[in-house]
């Protein structure tokens, strides 16, 4: 407890305002006269800050953010970012936060590890393998001896050394995965198959395809060492099965696709994830939104406790009024359907209101004058 | 642990509010409604104007709980 705690609880702002006056108060050291003084002022501040009831708070969010946009590059554009890894950015990236893409073009991960793994490169190392996908071919020459009808696979010693894995242990994976008989033979294995070539061919594509170890999604594991911890970068995505791996800090991993953060971590990590994901695009490309317009979107997209997309099939798609879903996207769809069911507009929205020219709910449109009786002294 | 402490809103008034409680007003005057200051050589709106900054306008708003107005003059928030 702070003596400055007294001081800033006489006034209603937000828990994280009165956390950052109340540091920079420690910092200056000074009296609980100049602290009142100077929550004072901050509430002023605070105060004409706030937006006033009525004001049309989604179409200033909606220009504010559709303005810098129009000078956001069209093209799909592809940069060597952190450590040679390929990133979506500029406006498809945004469109695919808005769009909540279950399958982002570019889903990478940032890992980071426990105490005990963080700071050595083996270990690190370790982990990266448990981790990432290993393929037999990554390992392995793999041929096909069609005179015997089975599947030689000619092992690479150092391969095998770099990813910490043993013969027999590939033997034990291979046999209960395709489950057929592998036997070793001089540092080769061989997998028998059935005495037919399309069998022999199909076994040879599922050897192919099979996941050694690591995860499937996880397509490739970068380690950099950032100040005297090191961090996995990884292509492709997978939060629920990558908190589960031994050596990684799940508290401080994170993914940016967004959907898989809404299953794993639920709807309050989906909505910071998105203001987190759309402000770093926009910051990337050099422009500057308020963070208060992308917090607007993202409640909207999270306010009924599950991640909705932004048009057709969430918010846009989910109004009530049947007009206003008919301005926006497949008219005549909507309106036959809307007819169809017998539906009724309330007219409660602005589109609707605007559509059938009333005013609408916004601004001086949704004040409601009565007669007032006593006149009050100034 | 919010100490629940009465702080007036800065304003009695919206600007929406204010506009459009002129506006009427002006409305009223431009149609031949008794004045309620003195003066001569002003527009319905002027005098609208300096009725409101006299506050003897007999109109206000009324709020609506459930509407987009939420806030009364003193109001917790």
């Amino acid at each position: 407890m702070s003596k400055y705690d007294s001081v800033l609880n006489k006034y209603p702002i937000p828990d994280t305002i009165k956390v950052e006056i109340k540091e920079k108060l420690e910092e200056l050291k000074v009296t609980k006269k100049v602290a009142g003084e100077v929550a004072e002022r901050c509430y002023r501040a605070y105060l004409t800050n706030l937006m006033e009831p009525g004001e049309a708070a989604g179409i200033v969010a909606a220009q504010s953010i559709g303005e810098p946009g129009t000078q956001m590059t069209m093209r799909t554009f592809h940069y060597a970012g952190v450590a040679e890894i390929d990133v979506t950015l500029g406006l498809p990236r945004l469109i695919e936060i808005l769009d909540v893409r279950k399958n982002p073009s570019t889903p990478l991960m940032t890992i980071r590890l426990t105490e005990e793994y963080a700071k050595d490169r083996n270990k690190a190392r370790e982990v990266a393998n448990r981790i990432e996908a290993t393929y037999i071919v990554d390992i392995a020459d793999v041929e096909t001896d069609i005179r015997n009808l089975v599947i030689v696979v000619n092992l690479d010693e150092k391969a095998l050394k770099r990813k910490q894995l043993t013969i027999d242990e590939i033997r034990k994976k291979i046999e209960k995965s395709l489950k057929t008989e592998v036997v070793e033979e001089n540092g080769n294995l061989i997998v028998k198959s059935e005495p037919s070539y399309k069998v022999l061919m199909d076994l040879f594509d599922k050897l192919k395809k099979l996941v050694l170890a690591g995860i499937k999604e996880i397509r490739r594991v970068i380690i950099r060492k950032e100040d005297d911890e090191y961090i996995l970068y990884t292509e492709g995505s997978n939060l629920k099965k990558v908190s589960k791996v031994k050596g990684v800090d799940f508290t401080r991993t994170i993914t940016n696709n967004i959907y898989e953060i809404y299953e794993v971590l639920g709807i309050e990590a989906a909505r910071n994830a998105v203001i987190e994901e759309a402000i770093s695009t926009l910051e990337e490309q050099g422009l500057e939104v308020d963070i208060r317009h992308i917090m607007l979107v993202a409640d909207t997209m999270t306010a009924d406790g599950e991640l909705k997309q932004i048009g057709r099939h969430g918010v846009a798609g989910e109004k009530q009024s049947i007009l206003a879903r008919a301005a926006f996207e497949m008219t005549v769809n909507n309106l036959l359907d809307a007819a169809v069911r017998g539906d009724r507009d309330r007219l409660s929205g602005i589109t609707e209101n605007i559509i059938v020219g009333q005013p609408i709910k916004l601004g001086t449109g949704d004040v409601e004058l009565i007669t007032r009786y006593t006149r009050t002294k100034k | 642990m919010v100490s629940k402490i009465k702080q007036p809103f800065p304003f009695e008034y919206t600007r929406f509010e204010k506009a459009r409680i002129i506006g009427s007003r002006a409305l009223q005057i431009a149609m031949g409604a008794p004045v309620l200051i003195k003066g001569t050589g002003k527009g319905p709106m002027e005098i609208a104007l300096e009725e409101f900054e006299r506050n003897l306008i007999p109109i206000t708003v009324k709020r609506k709980s459930e509407g987009f107005v939420w806030l009364q003059k003193s109001d917790y928030f």
